[in-house]
């Protein structure tokens, strides 16, 4: 188990049209990033006849991947490529530096050069479907005020079943809990004991920071 | 990428494999005339922008309204509430089914008169109106669905030994009937927004399916019951005629009035429900009313031009097909029903709204081109099954219905219980206005051709295998996920 700097992770969010969602994810894998979680979405378009006509909407799915800086915008580079991303409406990607990411066996929680206590990060924890309250509960328990669930599906490096050529991606639910960094340690803590995210293929957690917050009390 | 473009993009792909398929028979001698395949491109350009359309529509206007309708009630937390409005939008959506107004009328005439439409239309709403006031029990009460249906499918068992033979192809027939293009987005609607409010995701995500199939169980009830107490025995008079015109474009612009007027009614009392209940529980801003109201009559339009598209275009080549190959080419027949089976499905309307619902309701994990061949290949098989009993007289529904009700309920113990509800609801689905029309006209064509085979007798009961086969079909691929899954698993553990 080996102890990697904080700065070393960044969480890749490519939005794409619908149905791209595991083909990106795929492109991702040949490139080095371990998994991925995707959800589905809505994007829409400013035109006013459209916006009469109530045509304004298309269907998206939003790609997250967490992984080492080099590895993400190496991973990110191919799929703008592969995706066209460069022509209108094939889709965007943005990278997000991380403070942590836990819950795969390769990488571990890092105490070391911990920012200054007062800020807040938001908490990523992604989950099998049906454990997110679980999370909540733990998370709760030390300390959080609440959270919200996002239902998606994904596929970490162990998930690969394949029915009639499809790649199947089980389904997740991604909690994001806001909290202050003096807290999030036992947060985390009270997370990966409660759902076991230290397993392999229990879960991942990631944190980022967060510069501003509006509506937290 | 827009919506209407995405969606007629979805359609057109499905529209294509049955294009492909008839273009080719064409160039067979003695298929089909030019004015039949001329007749089909027109009848397939309408069926691709119609359903685009009517999809787009039910995007925007029947899906929300009937998440609205499903929340509202059940955040009323009033189980009396709950089960007065599950009564009422099962009889009115019931009794608006242009399908089931269609099926009514040709069991009046042959049955001479003894079972009048009224009453059958009556009856059958009343069973879907209580059965979804039942569904809805089930939900708010947690009871499992597996059990449900199988206490359900019990009482059709015990039922469909007592009525007259022929009651039991007419039974399953309306269910297949009542569950048409309209009826299945609002309640996949309903459900989604009735289990949106469980805490538990799991539980609400099982629950999101599974009221189409418990509705379509009311109508088999509903008509059995009528038969075991009207005590009718045999059928008479005969299937109606087809009228084959020699006209284009005549036959299109008659039957467009036709399909409006259809469409119209089967809208109505959705369009009721939505502003008696924005009036008085909803209170939607004034976007979001309109962006309904603007969804309902895409809705009236896309499903206006499918119908006529289908009725206008496809159902003389699907009766010519099934003429052609009746008459000495049997085994073929069967193949051919397989593969027309199999492609037709696929521009089933229901057929594209519920693979996009479990899309949606799964995040993705069930994806809906796996759904759409699973369903399309028990499809293919049931209609090449009713082929087969067209041409072996000794065989009768019964003798498929009850082994493919056992083991579909059977098999609903052992699979994961979001599929359950998946693979019931898809027997309704995929029952809808194409397998009715194109289908049945092959079918009846096969029939007409075959010495000794009775039009009547075997163009009921069609609907019911193809209501039942998807069912199977769909259990297996729950089992194959099963079993992936569970490989993943134990691999964890390692």
């Amino acid at each position: 188990m080996r102890t990697v700097r904080k700065v070393g992770f960044e969480l890749l969010v490519c939005v794409v049209n619908a149905e791209q969602g595991s083909k990106t994810l795929q492109i991702a894998k040949h490139h080095g990033v371990r998994g991925g979680t995707i959800c589905m979405a809505r994007g829409t378009m400013s035109n006013k006849m459209l916006e009469f006509l109530e045509l304004n909407d298309s269907r998206k799915e939003v790609v997250m991947m967490v992984a080492e800086r080099e590895i993400i915008i190496d991973a990110m580079q191919t799929i703008a490529h592969e995706m066209h991303f460069t022509k209108a409406h094939h889709g965007i990607g943005i990278t997000i530096p991380l403070s942590h990411f836990l819950g795969t066996k390769h990488y571990n929680y890092d105490d070391g050069g911990a920012p200054e206590m007062g800020t807040m990060e938001a908490i990523f924890t992604v989950v099998d479907r049906g454990l997110a309250e679980d999370v909540i509960e733990a998370a709760k328990s030390a300390g959080a005020r609440g959270g919200t669930i996002i239902n998606a599906r994904g596929s970490g490096i162990h998930e690969d079943s394949v029915i009639f050529a499809m790649p199947i991606e089980p389904e997740k639910e991604i909690v994001l809990i806001i909290a202050n960094n003096s807290i999030t340690k036992a947060i985390t803590d009270s997370i990966r004991a409660a759902l076991h995210i230290d397993k392999p293929n229990h879960g991942i957690i990631f944190i980022a920071p967060v510069n501003e917050t509006i509506g937290l009390r | 990428m827009n919506l209407l473009f995405e969606k007629f993009k979805e359609v057109f792909y499905s529209i294509l494999p049955i294009t492909v398929i008839v273009t080719v028979m064409y160039f067979i001698p003695g298929t089909l005339t030019n004015i039949q395949l001329a007749r089909f491109f027109i009848g397939a350009a309408c069926v691709t922008i119609g359903l685009s359309i009517f999809l787009l529509g039910v995007d925007i206007g029947i899906t929300p309204l009937g998440s609205h309708v499903g929340t509202a009630m059940s955040k009323s937390n009033k189980l009396l509430f709950v089960i007065i409005i599950g009564l009422i939008l099962g009889f009115f959506i019931s009794i608006a089914e242009p399908d089931l107004q269609i099926l009514s009328q040709q069991v009046e005439s042959v049955t001479a008169g003894a079972i009048k439409s009224s009453a059958l239309l009556m009856i059958v709403s009343i069973g879907v109106a209580i059965m979804l006031a039942l569904g809805f029990i089930r939900m708010v009460l947690n009871f499992p669905l597996y059990i449900f249906l199988t206490v359900a499918y019990g009482v059709i068992l015990i039922l469909a030994v007592i009525a007259p033979p022929e009651f039991r192809a007419i039974s399953f027939d309306s269910s297949g009937a009542t569950t048409g293009a309209l009826a299945v987005p609002f309640i996949l609607a309903l459900t989604v927004g009735v289990s949106a409010l469980k805490k538990d995701s799991k539980a609400s995500e099982k629950d999101s399916f599974g009221l189409v199939a418990i509705v379509s169980t009311g109508a088999i009830i509903s008509v059995l019951l009528m038969g075991i107490f009207k005590n009718i025995t045999g059928l008479y008079g005969s299937a109606d005629a087809l009228e084959e015109s020699n006209q284009i474009i005549a036959p299109f612009l008659h039957q467009f009035i036709e399909s409006l007027e259809e469409s119209f009614i089967a809208l109505l009392p959705l369009t009721v429900i939505f502003i008696v209940f924005q009036l008085i529980i909803l209170k939607l801003n004034r976007r979001a009313f309109s962006r309904i109201m603007k969804g309902l009559i895409y809705t009236l339009i896309g499903l206006t031009l499918f119908m006529t598209g289908v009725n206008s275009g496809f159902m003389g080549v699907g009766t010519a097909l099934g003429e052609w190959i009746g008459d000495g080419r049997q085994i073929w027949a069967v193949l051919l029903g397989l593969l027309l089976g199999i492609v037709t499905v696929l521009a089933e309307p229901a057929v594209h709204v519920l693979t996009h619902q479990i899309e949606n309701v799964t995040a993705g994990y069930v994806k809906r081109n796996i759904v759409m061949l699973t369903l399309a290949v028990g499809v293919g098989f049931a209609v090449a099954l009713s082929i087969v009993r067209v041409l072996v007289e000794p065989l009768q529904l019964w003798h498929y219905l009850l082994p493919g009700y056992i083991i579909s309920i059977a098999l609903s113990f052992f699979i994961p219980k979001l599929f359950v509800g998946i693979a019931f609801d898809s027997g309704g689905v995929a029952s809808g206005p194409m397998t009715t029309t194109f289908i049945l006209a092959f079918a009846q064509g096969v029939a007409k051709s075959v010495p000794g085979a009775d039009v009547l007798r075997d163009a009921f009961g069609m609907i019911a295998l193809v209501a039942m086969a998807p069912i199977i079909t769909l259990e297996l691929l729950g089992l194959l996920y099963k079993i992936k899954t569970r490989k993943h698993n134990h691999e964890d553990g390692a």
